[in-house]
């Protein structure tokens, strides 16, 4: 698998990526590295809490990762979360907050299968 | 430039680690995940840091605080700060720029963008910084040359006097040892050191209302008369009244509120019979106090027309006896106390050596009134961002191509208006070697190019030079203007070139007419998009937002010719003169854009120059209740925001050329095809379109040769401008083929008539036996010269037929007559 399909699994923009950071390692690099990103564990954990702040504040930094990596999808879910959290103090958003973990695995998954694709060859 | 220090404030790691890896070839970085830890690093360690990249939401502090922070502590004034922004917050990006933020950066971050952001930030904040340094020392020279205003104006009160010429430094320095004194002995008086200063240096003044005093009264040996001494007494308040009579900004000079106080009072006593205004005790002013006895005090000591000097003991028992009026007692204590001060300072007390050079330059820097003028400096200060960030705005809708270059990240960058017409993208990396620009650029143009840039020098920033692109079957030739930026601190060191393309000649293949409208078509600079029409409450709720962008806002209607602005209605208002008029011409600007606006419904910008000064002109298409306007807005350009001194000549230059070039017939000075197709045909009022062909040019050029084809045109050209008045247009509109437009169409077949005669008697000096025919078709109607041109061309052909007649239709006569030609 190569870094394209990759993103074509996730759901996301390879061409928008590669144009921004014009340099297909610099976008392996932080493809690998959102997966130590503790953004969306931190959304799970004050959905847990019931801390309306923290949530607010993770769903946005999610957001802007995506955005920065061109996670089209996840952007998407996540942006409405960030929005839905932005406007009240309520976190009864139960199929938002599903999307958004749908989201994550899927990308999260990808980016897993792409890793093992590449140390498999090298 | 890798000893620029950036500090990174993003509460996601990978944000931060994104940004360092774009930047860290360039500089060195430091991180901190929220705001917090960005105010305690800036506390400890905030002069390290060239730049902050700060986002706006983060835990514990947000990026709002750590702005605050920087402000409260005077930390931007050194470290520019851009915002990280993500696109939902517009309103956060408003308030960080009220609150000092310099640009920001959205996300997603683009590598190349982000790089450059923060080059050009850093250039343009060292830029700020050495200004502010500037005007510290404007304000430093300020006070240097009141000093030396104030020697200037006491000393030329001494000369007239005939004083010894040292009598005012001998006051000063007396004054000087008084107060210094007068300190330490009470604290009545609260003085603080620069106070003391202040008075010392205002003493000097004392004196500068004899100027108005006459010669021979000042200058009198004997004792003066009752009248003489009456008139002679005035000179206190002529003094305070010449300081009351500077402007009111002058007169919060703490300088000149001391001046004041010891011109009108300098000759009250302490007993309160003094004059003018016969205070008593502290009534008076201390410094006009202290003055009064210094005065009296050297008086006595040095040798006046009318009196030898006094010993130094003598002059202090008359002062105490009480013979020269009632002092402040503790004034006399202190001239005790210093007295023989007083005596050794008074020979070494230094005065202007070179003094009619001081006198010279002082004139001539009150003449070019630099003196008080550190608030507009300061002025200029505040407005450079604003400068910086409309220029930016300007440079984004503009339709010229407008470009810079870094040279420290390689990036070509374009505005979008440039990398639309030479089809690439607003950001070009490494261009010398890019391939998309190879495509359309010769190699041997960017090695020159580049050689030309090299040549450059730090003191000779202009570069000039001319480059053709390929750009589909069209060659486009464009003449650059621009200007190298060089590093302040590095010597030597060349930061990137900023520039503008101006349009010189455009070739194509197959020079034919349908041709050459095709092209015309295409290099419009914009396609006639979706344009803004909205009703007069709008119009005038749009107009009086855009002056607050622009210096001059106004509208052009579809005449091209009648400029005004709307009431408050939001009705059309015509003001009575032409607009060419505002710009000091007495024809219609060669490049208008009005027209072409309203030709294309579109946007066009441009330079105008009048005298000194650079005008950018924008101009829009705008329909009020549907009726079609020029939307023109104008913003003088601070020469610092794009010129540099001394170029705009050559840039006045290039513009005219490029005007005359682009849109006048080389061989005849008449306007050519171009004009009419990019300005003159959407004309739309009444008015007359004549066609006139030359009947025989062909033949000409075949049997005598093109020299007297050339000739016979320049002989029709000069009589068809014999029969045009200013506000009428000639266009050259093919090789044989001429196009009038009349404003006026009064005795418009007589004047025809006229032409054709004139040019059929016209014999050519070159070759008498050539004798020029011409046809001649017209119509007069309303509508756009387009529609009457189309007209125009079948009745010349018409006339082409019938043979020795100007022919002339109204557009009514015309289409019942044609009409009824279909019939038969």
């Amino acid at each position: 698998m190569d870094l394209k399909s990759c993103y074509l699994r996730l759901g996301g923009d390879y061409d928008e990526v590669l144009g921004r950071l014009h340099k297909e390692s610099l976008v392996e690099k932080f493809l690998f590295k959102f997966l130590d990103d503790g953004s969306f564990r931190l959304l799970e954990e004050s959905f847990a809490n019931g801390n309306h702040e923290e949530a607010f504040r993770a769903a946005h930094t999610l957001k802007g990762v995506c955005q920065n990596l061109s996670f089209t999808q996840l952007y998407r879910s996540s942006n409405e979360m960030t929005e839905f959290l932005r406007g009240g103090t309520g976190l009864d958003a139960p199929e938002l907050l599903a999307q958004v973990t749908a989201d994550y695995r899927q990308t999260v998954d990808a980016i897993l299968a792409y890793q093992t694709s590449r140390e498999e060859h090298g | 430039m890798r000893d620029q220090k950036i500090l990174i404030v993003d509460d996601s790691e990978m944000n931060r680690a994104l940004l360092a890896e774009i930047l860290e070839e360039q500089y060195q970085m430091e991180e901190a995940e929220n705001g917090l830890e960005a105010i305690d690093i800036l506390s400890r360690r905030a002069a390290e840091f060239s730049l902050i990249l700060l986002d706006i939401f983060m835990p514990k502090c947000s990026g709002f605080e750590v702005l605050a922070y920087m402000n409260e502590y005077r930390l931007l004034e050194n470290t520019a700060v851009i915002m990280i922004s993500s696109d939902d917050s517009n309103e956060s990006i408003k308030k960080s720029y009220e609150m000092g933020a310099f640009d920001y950066i959205s996300r997603p971050f683009d590598s190349m963008l982000v790089r450059h952001r923060v080059s050009n930030t850093m250039l343009l904040y060292a830029k700020q910084h050495r200004l502010a340094n500037m005007v510290v020392e404007q304000i430093y020279e300020q006070q240097k040359n009141s000093k030396l205003m104030v020697s200037i104006l006491s000393h030329i009160v001494e000369f007239r006097n005939g004083e010894s010429g040292q009598h005012i430094t001998h006051v000063e320095r007396i004054t000087e040892l008084l107060l210094k004194q007068l300190v330490q002995l009470t604290d009545r008086y609260s003085l603080t050191a620069s106070e003391i200063s202040l008075i010392s240096t205002a003493s000097a003044l004392h004196d500068i209302g004899k100027i108005s005093i006459p010669d021979e009264i000042i200058n009198k040996p004997g004792r003066l008369t009752d009248e003489e001494f009456a008139l002679m007494k005035q000179h206190a308040a002529i003094g305070a009244d010449m300081l009351h009579d500077l402007s009111s900004e002058e007169q919060k000079e703490e300088l000149v509120k001391k001046a004041y106080e010891i011109c009108r009072w300098h000759h009250e006593r302490y007993d309160g019979r003094g004059y003018p205004d016969g205070l008593k005790g502290d009534e008076i002013p201390i410094s006009a106090q202290v003055v009064a006895l210094a005065d009296v005090y050297d008086a006595l000591t040095s040798e006046r027309c009318y009196k030898p000097a006094y010993s130094h003991e003598e002059a202090v028992r008359m002062i105490m006896d009480g013979q020269c009026g009632i002092f402040n007692p503790v004034l006399l204590e202190c001239l005790a106390v210093i007295g023989t001060g007083i005596k050794k300072s008074k020979g070494k007390i230094n005065t202007y050596e070179n003094e009619s050079q001081a006198l010279r330059s002082v004139q001539e820097k009150l003449n070019s009134s630099e003196l008080f003028s550190v608030k507009k400096n300061m002025k200029f200060m505040d407005v450079l961002s604003f400068e910086q960030q409309r220029f930016n705005f300007l440079s984004e809708i503009s339709t010229d191509i407008l470009f810079s270059y870094n040279s420290e990240t390689s990036a070509l960058l374009l505005n979008a208006h440039g990398a639309k017409q030479l089809g690439l993208e607003t950001g070009v990396q490494s261009p010398a070697t890019n391939p998309k620009i190879r495509e359309i650029v010769d190699p041997e143009t960017i090695l020159s190019v580049q050689e030309k840039i090299r040549e450059a020098q730090p003191d000779k920033p202009s570069v000039q030079f001319d480059i053709s692109f390929c750009i589909g079957r069209e060659k486009i030739t464009y003449h650059s203007i621009c200007k190298t930026i060089w590093s302040s601190e590095i010597n030597g060191e060349r930061l990137g070139v900023v520039g503008v393309l101006i349009e010189t000649g455009r070739e194509y293949q197959h020079f034919s007419g349908r041709c050459l409208h095709d092209m015309l078509k295409d290099g419009e600079s914009e396609p006639s998009g979706p344009y803004l029409s909205v009703d007069r409450k709008e119009a005038r709720r749009m107009i009086g937002n855009l002056q607050r962008i622009f210096d001059t806002v106004y509208l052009v209607d579809s005449s091209c010719e009648r400029w005004g602005m709307v009431d408050e209605t939001g009705r059309f208002i015509p003001k009575e003169e032409y607009c060419y008029t505002v710009w000091e011409k007495n024809n219609r600007c060669e490049n208008c854009i009005s027209a072409r606006v309203l030709s294309s419904k579109s946007r066009a910008s441009k330079l105008e120059f009048m005298g000194r000064d650079v005008f950018y002109i924008l101009a829009s298409y705008l329909e009020i209740d549907g009726q079609p306007y020029s939307l023109t807005m104008v913003a003088k350009l601070a020469k610092e925001t794009i010129l540099e001194e001394g170029g705009k000549e050559t840039v006045i230059q290039s513009i005219c050329a490029y005007n005359e070039r682009l849109f006048l017939d080389s061989q005849t000075k008449v306007y050519n095809r171009r004009y009419y197709e990019e300005y003159l045909k959407a004309v739309n009022r009444e008015q007359a379109v004549v066609v006139i062909d030359v009947d025989n040019l062909k033949y000409i050029n075949d049997h005598y040769g093109h020299q007297a084809g050339d000739m016979a045109l320049l002989d029709v050209t000069e009589i068809l401008s014999r029969f045009i008045s200013e506000k009428d247009y000639i266009v050259r509109y093919g090789g044989d083929e001429f196009v009038l437009v009349f404003h006026d169409v009064q005795n418009l077949k007589e004047i025809l008539e006229k032409i054709r005669t004139e040019i059929n008697r016209q014999t050519s000096d070159v070759q008498p036996g050539i004798r020029l025919s011409v046809s001649i078709g017209g119509i007069i109607g309303t509508g756009t010269v387009d529609s009457l041109f189309s007209v125009a061309d079948t009745v010349m052909y018409q006339a082409k037929r019938i043979k020795n007649k100007a022919i002339v239709y109204r557009l009514d006569e015309w289409q019942d007559q044609s009409g009824a030609g279909e019939e038969k």
